[in-house]
């Protein structure tokens, strides 16, 4: 063990010596493996803000809930509400509500929308519901504590209600305007006239283009021409695009990367290793391991690129801001407390590819040191 | 012990350089004690030593070590002292480090290595230039550092190829006496030379001009 302590403090001695002799060799290095560096960190943190942002809207717009939307106007010959049109599975939940024409207002004189449930929407809506008290219609208002139990006129008729706490799909049904959720007992008698209809289906399957084309395939069986239907299915496939495209930036970008490094480091460490040959024999003369000779090489030169990494990291977090804010990305997408496209694992998902050239770099070493060393010292 | 088993045994020899033989058919023994090898430039010698230390791997033949061993790794980092013809130190170490470093490779203790050390550096007058490193030193101090280095390890095979080439008078008595007086017991010593100053040593000899005919030619035109 004291042998190979002592080899490694000789080599690293060396390794310091030609550094300081050849500090043109050192910089060349540092100065490619810099750039590429910071081209693959810079290539991968604008890819990884893209995804982000593209899925960003995917959640906002609920990455597994297809929306339909349809009027319907009243009449003899009115349609069935879609809640009641569209499946009912086990791994598909359903929240239908029906928005009535009639005026609504609590004793606080806040208008009201007066949206009306089926039973359909019941298992949808349980765990809301059962965490207030019973009542026969619930309001829901963001600026009114959960549980308030509160008076509401609809259409002309008191009725006493409970406001419930804003679940986050109230934003599809009503913008996030206050409303009256009444059952359809009651609201039965306020949509002779018609309704608008919003009906969330959350996918729960993970096969969300099936569902979507069984939805498209029922609604036109059933000539609901008017049904708007919106799925997150073209931002999710732009998403597993966008996913590829990084995939593949990332895979050529770093075998570029890592080849120039294998050629340039490769070539440095060629012509270093001529001169300095005889040392090498001469410390396998004395009993030094080959693999031992070549970890000096194996060393210096991922010594190197991590150097340069770090520093093309560091160059790269001080200028992310007005670098991608320049480019139009919100500023909640470029702060890296929230998301870093610099985490330490990500920078080594790229730069793993440097690392692999500045290995490979030593192939011709290592190959070298297979000569004897009776043919190289005299 | 079989005296055979002491003796270095080369039996049908081959070496060649690329397409140039070097050595063909070659057999001899080598008991303990020194024998100089000697003949012109270029007739074989240093690789002979080379092909013994394993430093390059025979075309033909074989070599048996003392004990039958062959010349592996640890037989060069415990049993062999190699002087080369050029450069046998680290530059970048003092040559004491140097030193230190075959001992540690060699298996010895700190305490071992330091007091070898201190031994061989006195005897070939080098323990003022113990912590210079090589390039400050002279060529002869250089290659009395290298001797220094090689014995340290107390070897039972000693090579050495020139030592004395190009060294004054006085560098070449010091290693003359290390050589006549301070070898390790049963040590086969191996000296490849045509320093005549060296014949005056007790010695064995090999005349390595009979196995190249082709140079006998120069002995005629010199």
């Amino acid at each position: 063990m004291k042998a190979w302590i002592l080899t490694a403090f000789y080599l690293w001695k060396d390794i310091w010596s030609r550094w300081l002799e050849t500090p043109g060799a050192l910089l060349a290095r540092l100065l490619v493996a810099f750039l590429l560096a910071g081209l693959m960190l810079l290539g991968q943190a604008a890819l990884r803000l893209a995804e982000r942002s593209l899925e960003t809207r995917v959640a906002r717009m609920g990455a597994h809930t297809i929306v339909i939307n349809e009027a319907v106007s009243g009449g003899a010959d009115r349609q069935p509400p879609l809640g009641r049109l569209l499946p009912a599975a086990p791994d598909v939940d359903l929240l239908a509500l029906r928005q009535a024409s009639v005026r609504a207002q609590d004793e606080f004189g806040t208008e009201l929308r007066v949206l009306v449930r089926g039973n359909e929407s019941l298992p949808a809506l349980a765990p809301l519901l059962a965490a207030a008290p019973e009542a026969a219609v619930h309001t829901i208002n963001p600026l009114l504590p959960a549980g308030l139990a509160l008076r509401v006129l609809i259409d002309g008729r008191d009725y006493a209600a409970t406001n419930l706490a804003p679940p986050a799909s109230l934003q599809r049904f009503a913008s996030g305007q206050p409303v009256v959720l009444v059952p359809e007992a009651i609201g039965e008698t306020w949509l002779g006239t018609g309704w608008f209809e919003t009906a969330l289906v959350f996918d729960r399957g993970g096969d969300l283009p099936r569902l979507a084309a069984a939805i498209r395939a029922l609604l036109r069986l059933e000539e609901r021409h008017h049904a708007q239907i919106q799925s997150p299915e073209a931002l999710l496939d732009e998403l597993q695009d966008l996913r590829q495209v990084q995939h593949r930036a990332q895979t050529g970008a770093g075998l570029v990367g890592g080849c120039v490094v294998a050629l340039l480091f490769g070539s440095i460490a060629v012509l270093e290793y001529r001169q300095n040959r005889y040392v090498a024999a001469l410390l396998r003369s004395c009993g030094a391991p080959a693999p031992l000779l070549v970890a000096r090489y194996a060393v210096e030169a991922l010594l190197l690129s991590a150097i340069a990494v770090l520093a093309a990291r560091l160059a790269l977090a001080g200028l992310h801001e007005p670098l991608f804010g320049r480019l139009g990305l919100e500023a909640a997408l470029l702060d890296r407390g929230r998301y870093d496209p610099y985490a330490w694992p990500l920078v080594w998902q790229q730069t793993r590819w440097l690392a692999l050239g500045a290995l490979v770099s030593l192939l011709p070493v290592a190959f070298s040191l297979r000569q004897p060393v009776g043919r190289i010292l005299q | 012990m079989n005296p055979s088993d002491r003796s270095i045994v080369c039996t049908s020899l081959g070496f060649r350089y690329g397409a140039t033989p070097v050595l063909e058919n070659f057999s001899a023994a080598f008991r303990p004690g020194l024998t100089l090898v000697r003949g012109f430039s270029g007739c074989g010698k240093s690789t002979l030593l080379k092909l013994i230390a394993g430093f390059l791997v025979p075309t033909a033949g074989r070599i048996a070590l003392p004990g039958g061993g062959r010349a592996d790794a640890v037989f060069q980092r415990r049993e062999l002292g190699f002087v080369f013809q050029q450069l046998n130190l680290l530059p970048l170490a003092s040559v004491r480090r140097n030193l230190a470093l075959v001992g540690a490779f060699a298996g010895l203790d700190r305490g071992e290595i330091a007091r070898r050390t201190e031994k061989y550096l006195t005897l070939l007058g080098l323990e003022a230039l113990a912590d210079r490193e090589p390039g400050s030193l002279s060529g002869g101090q250089q290659q009395r550092a290298a001797i220094a280095r090689a014995l340290l390890k107390e070897p039972s095979v000693f090579l050495l190829d020139e030592p004395t080439s190009g060294l004054d008078d006085l560098n070449c008595r010091v290693i003359m006496r290390l050589l006549g007086h301070h070898l390790p017991p049963d040590c086969i010593c191996l000296v490849a030379t045509h320093d005549p100053r060296l014949a005056e040593l007790p010695h064995e000899s090999l005349d390595f001009n009979r196995f190249l005919p082709v140079e006998r030619h120069l002995v005629s035109l010199a």
